[in-house]
């Protein structure tokens, strides 16, 4: 009985984990609400299509895919900057999705500033198979990983020869790997600080007051870097470096 | 009798600018002195009465002036920022809140000052009303106070003022969209820092200019350090644009023999022993407005394609290579540069499809300031692959502008270039098969551009989030794994004790052993006492020599006392075990008909139980 217990309960909780339980009546719901959602985009019925989609989400629903659908609806809304914001969220999950990525492209290449969303660092040229996966793949690679690494080191504890060795030594280097990638996911996830300008145009000031200088202008759909928030306003930085303060409310995050 | 204690300074904007005291707040004679009084203050009681009183340091003033408002509350500590309402007739500026505590008479007060700087903003007769504070549960107010704001002196007579700006357009007259640099010149005498400049533009486009420029100039007589601050306004609209007046706040600072101040805040900014010290003035500096009267662009030459684009510019294009095969590509580059609206520039290309297939590439623009003047290029690229053999002419492309000093329209063409192509010289077989893939290829127009479609499987809608509850799983099967191999690697340390200690392992299957033996003759139900007593015997002796790792078990009971006392055993249990086996040794000789079977095994197992929990 308890040669069993321990594997029981680990596989339960695996089962849990690539089965998560839903609430079936809420679940039921919100696929009908996408349902219809689809029903009225196909419809072109855009407007009617946005408010479930965005109902959807407001029910806790997060799917890239739910994200993509809504950054459609703003395409043909032609709300460049909601579409792009909808389409940055759904790269969180969908990272490889091919659609998303030509929908992103054509919706930036829309904008009238053309700022990229693909970031350029030194730590993501070093890791650049982390913006290739979702946080829940980081988990479950470095999961198995994990599991590899023990299953290595237990056969190492009872048959020791070069090839099992050199099979833990590669192992545990690439849970190394593993684990600093879900960190850097980890931590790119969590302090998410991207936003999004929403407004046709507006005057980045150097303080945050209107009557500051304008230190210059970005249009709808660029996309920006939000440093901190304070009184209504976000202090925001261009990849270029300018920086400066924007109103809270012309930008989507 | 007064005396300081301690002073705290908390808040964004307080005395950011007072770097110069730092060094003085933090002075050893200043360290020396607080300590003091942080002890003698711990020492004392406080006294309780509680007041609220508003002051400001000056009550004339000039529209270049700014006054200091104090409100101080007296006999509370760790106060919240108390907010001011808005005061018609001045900008308020929070300048952070102080704290000390006062002796007076013997008794001691806490005090909290909180300081805004009061910017005028109209002249006139100006009453601040009462402050209505409410502090531990109770309402206290201030008294009003009465302001009056004058004209400023420098507006009047600028040589007899330390500091003056101006406001300085190169182009009152100005065409919609052409360039204008707008300067705001401050001339100083003393030591200036500029603290802020707030000016409310609209009916502009705005550029910087860079950073602000200084040089030295004199004027009747009078050497002014000059600084330039500069920007490029592109008026956006036609008729009358005002540039209203821009407010440049400066700290000036004049270096003075000082003289004892009865400040009880002020200790730390000039240090108690130091007789020199830095006056600072704050001044909010204004300039006078500015009307543009801004022209629309003259109707007459103005070509059909115009694009808004206002200043001096040029156009060169250029081609990669001119003599290509067919499938190669040669870049052409269209660079656009000049001063002006550069920004605004957009460039089509004209409709080349017939004879190329044409691969955009992004824009590059790169601006720079020249002369004071915004400046810049923006370079089209576009690879060219032509579709089939012979020569190709790329016909001269046109940029048409307005020049507000020639006042009037200008084309700037580039000229026309010739491209050679050639079949492609690959190896015949491969080429059959390459001709075909680019004849094919280049001869795909896209016709237009549009999204992808919404996704429509709503399998695929679950919830890609991660909750807690997930988040706890992963964790436990993270650790899981690990504590499964200590866990096995403390079982294969435990079998290699066993293997490589026979004495361990002696003992650890001595009990489970000498039990199996017994259940076993309990099952056997003999009669035979003497086989029964010699059994029993044996049991018990083999239990003992594993125990205690003894070879063999020809020991007596007499032996097994000595064995057993020289290890851990208790004496009684000594004792008993030592019984138990005479017993089993008369009984191999002497059966005694009414000991029973049953109550002999249980006797030997009680006893290997109690053997068992010694050790």
């Amino acid at each position: 009985m308890k040669k069993i217990l321990l594997p029981g309960i680990l596989l339960f909780f695996v089962y849990l984990l690539w089965n998560p339980v839903p609430c079936k009546a809420q679940a039921d719901d919100i696929t009908s609400i996408i349902l219809k959602a689809n029903d009225f985009y196909k419809e072109k019925n855009y407007a009617k299509a946005e408010e479930l989609y965005q109902s959807a989400l407001d029910r806790g629903l997060q799917n890239g895919f739910l994200y993509y659908n809504l950054g459609n609806t703003h395409i043909r809304l032609g709300n460049t900057g909601k579409a792009i914001l909808n389409y940055l969220h759904a790269k969180k999950f969908l990272p490889r999705d091919q659609d998303l990525q030509a929908n992103l492209k054509y919706s930036v290449q829309h904008t009238v500033d053309l700022i990229s969303w693909e970031e350029k660092s030194l730590l993501k040229s070093l890791f650049f198979w982390v913006d290739n996966f979702n946080l829940k793949e980081h988990l479950l690679i470095l999961i198995s990983i994990n599991i590899c690494f023990w299953i290595s080191l237990s056969v190492w504890l009872y048959k020791k020869n070069e090839g099992i060795n050199l099979f833990r030594k590669i192992v545990f280097a690439v849970l190394i790997l593993s684990l600093a990638s879900t960190a850097i996911k980890w931590s790119s996830v969590s302090d998410t600080n991207f936003g999004v300008i929403l407004h046709k145009t507006i005057d980045v000031k150097s303080g945050m007051d209107k009557n500051n200088t304008t230190l210059f202008q970005l249009h709808e759909g660029a996309i920006v870097s939000i440093e901190k928030e304070e009184a209504g306003w976000f202090k925001i930085k261009l990849k270029d470096g300018k920086s400066g303060w924007a109103k809270k409310d012309a930008i989507g995050i | 009798m007064t005396c300081l204690i301690t002073r705290v300074t908390t808040g964004s904007n307080w005395n950011s600018m007072r770097k110069v005291n730092i060094f003085r707040a933090i002075s050893f004679h200043g360290i020396i002195l607080a300590t003091c009084l942080i002890i003698f203050t711990a020492l004392s009681a406080y006294a309780e009465d509680v007041s609220v009183t508003a002051s400001v340091d000056k009550t004339e003033l000039t529209l270049e002036d700014s006054a200091t408002l104090s409100i101080i509350v007296k006999g509370l500590k760790d106060i919240d920022p108390i907010p001011l309402p808005p005061i018609d007739g001045f900008k308020v500026h929070s300048r952070g809140k102080s704290s000390a505590v006062q002796i007076i008479n013997g008794d001691m007060y806490s005090l909290t000052r909180f300081t805004y700087r009061l910017i005028p903003t109209k002249t006139g007769t100006i009453e601040i009303d009462s402050i209505k504070v409410r502090l531990d549960g109770k309402n206290y107010s201030t008294e009003p106070i009465t302001l009056t704001v004058k004209e400023a002196v420098g507006s009047i007579l600028k040589s007899e003022t330390p500091a003056y700006v101006q406001a300085i357009v190169s182009n009152e007259q100005p065409y919609i969209n052409e360039e204008v640099t707008f300067t705001i010149r401050l001339f100083q005498r003393v030591n200036a820092q500029i603290l802020d400049l707030e000016i409310d533009l609209k009916g502009f486009r705005q550029e910087d200019l860079g950073k602000p420029k200084r040089y030295k100039r004199v004027i009747n007589g009078v050497e002014y350090l000059v600084t330039d601050i500069s920007s490029a306004l592109f008026p956006i609209k036609t008729g009358t644009i005002e540039i209203p007046p821009a407010i440049l706040e400066v700290e000036l600072r004049y270096q003075e023999r000082g003289k004892a101040s009865n400040d009880p805040f002020d200790i730390f900014n000039n240090g108690p022993f130091s007789n020199r010290r830095i006056r600072t003035e704050h001044k909010a500096l204004r300039t006078r407005p500015i009307y543009l009267k801004v022209q629309p662009l003259p109707e007459k030459n103005k070509p059909e394609n115009f694009t808004n684009l206002i200043g001096q510019f040029n156009l060169s294009a250029n081609l990669s290579k001119t003599e290509i095969d067919v499938g190669d590509t040669s870049t052409l580059t269209i660079k656009i540069f000049g001063q002006g609206n550069i920004n605004d520039v957009k460039f089509d290309l004209p409709d080349l499809s017939d004879q190329f297939k044409v691969y955009p590439d992004k824009p590059e623009f790169k601006q720079w300031v020249q002369n004071n003047r915004i400046s810049g290029q923006k370079t089209y690229s576009f690879a060219l692959v032509p579709l089939k053999e012979g020569i190709k002419t790329i016909p001269p492309f046109s940029l048409n502008f307005f020049d507000p000093l020639k006042k009037d329209y200008f084309t700037q063409s580039s000229k026309p270039h010739q491209l050679t192509v050639s079949p492609s010289k690959s190896g015949e077989s491969f080429k059959v098969v390459e001709s075909e893939t680019q004849m094919k290829s280049p001869s795909v127009k896209i016709l237009g551009e549009d999204i992808f479609p919404i996704h429509t499987k709503l399998s695929d809608f679950e919830s890609n989030d991660i909750d807690n509850s997930q988040l706890i799983v992963y964790a436990i099967i993270l650790i899981v794994p690990g504590l499964m191999f200590i866990g096995l690697a403390y079982l294969n340390r435990h079998r290699d004790q066993l293997r490589n200690n026979s004495a361990l392992a002696r003992s650890r299957i001595a009990l489970k052993q000498a039990n199996q033996q017994l259940d076993k003759l309990t099952s056997s139900q003999t009669d035979d006492q003497k086989f029964l007593a010699s059994e029993l015997s044996r049991i018990l002796r083999e239990y003992l020599g594993n125990k205690l790792n003894l070879q063999g078990n020809a020991f007596t009971s007499d032996e097994v006392e000595t064995k057993l006392k020289g290890n851990v055993f208790k004496e009684d249990q000594v004792l008993k075990t030592q019984k138990l086996l005479e017993k089993y040794e008369s009984m191999q000789f002497s059966p005694n008909a009414n000991l029973k079977q049953e109550k002999l095994i249980d006797e030997s197992k009680d006893i290997l139980l109690q053997l068992e929990k010694q050790i």
